[in-house]
């Protein structure tokens, strides 16, 4: 198995920022890796710096042997990290399928390229499977706005795996939303593993949804990783249980 | 917009231009002269919504790239080069100019385009005012005189009117082109929230600097259709003012919809012409009315023809 995502010593301790420091691990090819942590241990900060959107002070970051770290969000996502934060950030004006499309659009061709090729940017198809698939097609021309939170999460998930991204960044996919729309969330999570070794992280606050849906686990405590496994053995790990009771 | 929505406004468009087209056979000298410079206005303030309107920056440079275009039209012209090549290398000039210039202003500042721009307008208008090069500019150039195209541009020719109306849909197909294209997706979703954006992969500098960049060759192009309009050009009086003009027209007409320019610049053709008033009068009429817009109906002129054709809303169901 090759790794698609490398992070070596990654640190960021600035002002302002619950802090990361050194951490590392690797996700391999067709991996569900979670990093969970009680609040405070930095998952936010660790998710930002992988994305792009805050700058890292020491350490690497490489997708495919690339390095990626510097380079912008925008850049970042086209060489192929998709991501949903912690707040679902769909474009309420637009409808469900325009909100899939400009999802896939910029990993498609350059920019004159989308200038002048066709107004859906040839990504309609993908969107459109994505969209059955995550059973938004009821609402394909609804404005994203108009739908319920629970949808919205789940259309700001699906956005992150629109273009076949090598690897998926969720954050906390499961805040603000019932049981049952975790269980199928976590299914449909699931079945795009098996049926494309889809690569993704979910990075979560709620031990029980990472536990049953991902192969391995990392758990973050103040910025540092202190312990790995299968979910089973994290489970009884007694760092575990300590860095979740001492908050 | 639905299917029937949209084919009803480009029949629309396409019946004001015809009109526009054949105004010569109804309208005098004076009326076409007015007709033609409301249509140059109106591809500058087009190419100052790109920037305003589309990607939610502020230029004040607009005016200046309308400077440059009508000093290189009265350079160039009176050295006998033909007009349409002429046309198109002010717009050039201007896109070369502005693309540097763009991405050296985004580079560390939120604000950077509109200070830098404020900077570059400052620069160009100090140079074309004569200071410190060319010496004999200072006082105006002589204007453009010249047959075919150009015959009587500055007392209503009816070629000249023409050739501005052409432009004037062309520029508006660019727009409409842009707008229906995968750039009009990422325009949105970076002005509504660019941060999802720039993680969905929209690198947000880079449209920015792209629709400043079609904006000044836009700017460049008015300038060179500007210039053969006035029987002196000054184009001093063409940078600074005309930038903070055109701001107001965008704003008043409504930034980031198509036919917003048309009415704000429609509004600034008629305070000084028909209202008689001095250029001065005019902005302050234009000033006045922006900021009862911004205070009213933050969507312009736009937002009033909107709400004249647009039923009641239905009753909401209990």
């Amino acid at each position: 198995m090759t790794a698609v995502l490398e992070v070596a010593e990654l640190c960021k301790r600035d002002e302002g920022f619950v802090p990361v420091d050194g951490v590392s691990f690797s996700l391999e090819e067709g991996e569900m890796l979670g990093i969970i942590g009680p609040n405070g241990a930095g998952k936010s900060t660790l998710f930002h710096c992988l994305v792009g959107l805050t700058a890292p002070e020491s350490g690497e970051m490489r997708l495919d042997g690339q390095s990626i770290r510097g380079l912008r969000p925008s850049e970042i996502s086209r060489r192929g990290i998709g991501s949903a934060s912690a707040v679902p950030q769909v474009y309420p004006s637009l409808s469900v399928r325009e909100n899939l499309v400009l999802a896939g659009q910029e990993r498609r061709g350059s920019m004159l390229g989308r200038l002048f090729g066709p107004s859906d940017a040839g990504v309609a198809g993908v969107a459109e499977r994505i969209c059955v698939y995550f059973r938004l097609d009821a609402h394909a021309e609804t404005p994203a706005g108009e739908l319920r939170f629970e949808e919205q999460r789940v259309l700001d998930v699906a956005m992150g795996f629109v273009g076949a991204p090598r690897v998926v960044l969720l954050d906390e996919p499961t805040s603000g939303i019932g049981p049952a729309a975790q269980r199928d969330l976590a299914e449909r999570l699931r079945g795009l593993n098996a049926e494309d070794r889809a690569s993704f992280i979910v990075i979560e606050h709620n031990l029980e949804f990472a536990l049953a849906l991902c192969t391995r686990i990392l758990v973050l405590s103040e910025g540092k990783i202190v312990a790995e496994g299968a979910p089973e053995a994290v489970r009884h790990d007694p760092n575990v249980i300590e860095a979740y009771l001492g908050h | 917009m639905t299917a029937l929505r949209r084919r009803a406004a480009i029949a629309a468009a396409l019946l004001a231009f015809a009109v526009l087209l054949l105004a010569p056979a109804w309208l005098g000298a004076d009326g076409l002269h007015l007709v033609s410079i409301w249509s140059v206005t109106t591809i500058a303030a087009i190419g100052l919504n790109l920037t305003v309107g589309f990607s939610r920056q502020v230029s004040l440079a607009q005016g200046a790239f309308v400077g440059i275009g009508a000093y290189l039209a009265a350079v160039l012209s009176a050295k006998g080069w033909p007009f349409a090549t002429v046309i198109a290398l002010a717009g050039l000039l201007c896109l070369a100019i502005a693309l540097p210039l763009g991405h050296l202003c985004q580079r560390s500042h939120r604000h950077g385009l509109a200070m830098g721009t404020l900077g570059f307008a400052a620069l160009v208008h100090l140079f074309l005012a004569g200071e410190p090069w060319p010496p004999d500019a200072s006082s105006g150039i002589a204007g453009i005189l010249g047959g075919g195209i150009l015959d009587g541009a500055h007392s209503g020719g009816a070629g000249f009117h023409r050739l501005c109306v052409l432009v004037l849909a062309l520029a508006t197909l660019l727009v409409w082109r842009i707008m229906r294209s995968p750039w009009g997706r990422a325009l949105q979703a970076l002005r509504e929230n660019p941060g999802r954006a720039e993680t969905l992969g929209v690198c947000v500098p880079r449209y920015v600097l792209a629709m400043f960049a079609i904006g000044a060759f836009l700017g460049g192009v008015a300038g060179a259709l500007y210039a053969p309009l006035m029987p002196q050009v000054d184009p001093s009086h063409l940078t600074f003012e005309l930038s903070v003009r055109l701001l107001l027209i965008v704003v008043l007409g409504g930034g980031g919809y198509l036919l917003g320019p048309f009415l704000g610049a429609g509004l600034a053709v008629l305070c000084t012409s028909w209202l008689g008033l001095s250029d001065e009068g005019g902005d302050m009429v234009l000033a006045v009315a922006a900021l009862a817009t911004l205070a009213l109906r933050p969507a312009g002129l736009v937002a009033l023809a909107k709400r004249a054709q647009r039923p009641p809303p239905a009753e909401q169901a209990p």
